[in-house]
């Protein structure tokens, strides 16, 4: 027979077993049960994807729904569930949804709360920002594309000192501030170089769902292009819930229709349990 | 505020630089790992596990050398460059590298990630030899071709026959904090920062 016993775990992974396992079963039967109730299609893609000709284990659920929605005779599915592993490079669970076309961003933040919740009895605090808004000033005020490119990784890095060194060297003190820009303050230093009518939008949206405004929030991953959010529950120092608005990662599969969802990290909310 | 502080020479620079940003500091200390003082607690330990301490949130700042935060993959808000512990980050050896060579160049290091970084940015194939200590006793005793270090003056590399050929990169004190901690306690993190940045008059 075959010898099986240099089989090991991987640096980094854990097993659950016993009382650990059963939290975090709970945690996503729960979430797939609540998101189902409320008209949520299951979507299951495959762990290994093909990205350029080569071989990947999935990094990320929202480019793999994308990318499966998109396909021919999939156009019904407008709300997804999905539930399953990432590997970031470490492996996650991760329980999100998706939905596109016609969204109302206020009521699928709230629900994504709700569900968080219920689940721990805990209050969640909402973060929301804009990597659109912050697009379009750093579009207006970085002109070179690589140097805008090096300046929105910095942003989401939110390298302070790297943004002030690029501020000096084009004189636009406001480019430094961008990582530390909140509330109604920070949304007065911005309102010059965005559009008024986007950026109240978004001031609403915060306020009614009594989130914080965080201008700095451009989401973790690139593909994000316009209301970023973040959600917190005490004793937890990583977001339970992140997500956001993603219409261009659509455009890439020759789609145009709006586009946004969140995600929940179940380890993350397991541990509360 | 909970304030993470790197233990040893740094401390010191670190001291000097928080009193003349007009922040009541420590004073004299013998064993002790925390300290309450004008509100703040300062906590020593080792530059790298401040990492994650402040990644978890259990520190709401800290200081210590760009040198370890270059060296973490964790992703941490950098939000000031201090003026103190300036030194480098260099490639070190006995005598100039070929790297075109049959064998591959051994490099010993405590800073693998950054060594591994710079050598795959400039195409070139080496073998990393991670090490915690005294590195300069690899390229002399054979176990590897050079080393990647902080060299501050360049005395201890002098000492032992070592010179430094390739600068990687300049390394200095920074202050730095977790996205989470600067959503949460925003108003007391940005204050410190501008007291840091924009009061010192040394």
């Amino acid at each position: 027979m075959q010898s099986f016993s240099t089989i090991r775990l991987k640096s980094g992974a854990t097993d659950h077993v016993g009382k650990s396992a059963e939290r975090l079963q709970r945690v996503i039967r729960q979430l797939e049960d609540g998101l189902h109730s409320h008209d949520y299609t299951r979507l299951i893609t495959p762990l290994i994807e093909e990205v350029g000709g080569r071989e990947q284990i999935r990094m990320d659920f929202t480019t793999s729904v994308a990318r499966a929605l998109s396909e021919r005779g999939r156009e019904q599915y407008k709300k997804v569930f999905y539930s399953g592993s990432v590997f970031q490079p470490e492996e996650k669970f991760q329980v999100g949804f998706e939905e596109r076309g016609d969204i109302d961003e206020k009521k699928a933040i709230s629900l994504a709360v709700e569900l968080v919740e219920e689940l721990t009895g805990k209050k969640v605090t909402l973060s929301i920002g804009d990597a659109g808004l912050i697009e379009q000033l750093l579009a207006a005020h970085v002109k070179d594309h690589h140097l805008r490119e090096q300046v929105t990784e910095m942003l989401r890095q939110r390298n302070v000192i790297e943004l002030k060194r690029v501020a000096k060297q084009l004189g636009d003190p406001l480019l430094g501030k961008l990582p530390i820009l909140f509330g109604r303050e920070g949304a007065e230093l911005i309102l010059p170089h965005v559009d008024e009518e986007r950026l109240n939008q978004v001031i609403a949206l915060a306020d009614d769902l009594q989130a914080d405004l965080d201008f700095g929030q451009m989401g973790l991953q690139n593909y994000y292009d316009g209301v970023t959010v973040h959600g917190f529950i005490d004793g937890v120092p990583e977001p339970v819930l992140i997500g956001g608005r993603y219409d261009r990662l659509y455009e890439q599969f020759g789609q145009e229709q709006r586009a946004f969802g969140i995600g929940f990290s179940v380890e993350r909310l397991a541990e509360v349990l | 505020m909970r304030i993470g502080i790197t233990k040893g020479r740094l401390a010191k620079s670190t001291e000097r630089y928080l009193k003349q940003a007009g922040i009541e500091t420590w004073g004299e200390i013998e064993r002790e790992l925390i300290v309450e003082r004008g509100g703040h607690e300062f906590v020593f330990m080792k530059g790298s596990d401040l990492i994650p301490y402040v990644a978890q949130g259990v520190l709401d700042v800290a200081i210590t050398g760009s040198d370890i935060l270059l060296e973490s993959d964790q992703e941490l808000s950098e939000l000031a460059e201090l003026p103190f512990g300036q030194c480098r980050m260099s490639v070190c050896a006995k005598q100039p590298l070929q790297y075109e060579g049959g064998r591959r160049v051994r490099i010993a290091t405590k800073y693998p990630q950054i060594a591994r970084r710079y050598f795959s940015e400039l195409g070139l194939d080496v073998d990393i030899v991670p090490l915690n200590g005294s590195v300069e006793l690899a390229p002399i005793l054979g176990l590897a071709d050079a080393i990647v270090d902080i060299v501050e003056t360049g005395e201890t590399l002098r000492a032992n026959g070592l010179n430094e050929y390739e600068k990687i990169i300049d390394i200095s004190a920074r202050f730095f904090t977790s996205e989470w901690t600067l959503k949460r306690k925003r108003v007391e993190v940005i204050a410190l920062l501008e007291q840091l940045t924009e009061e010192v008059t040394p």
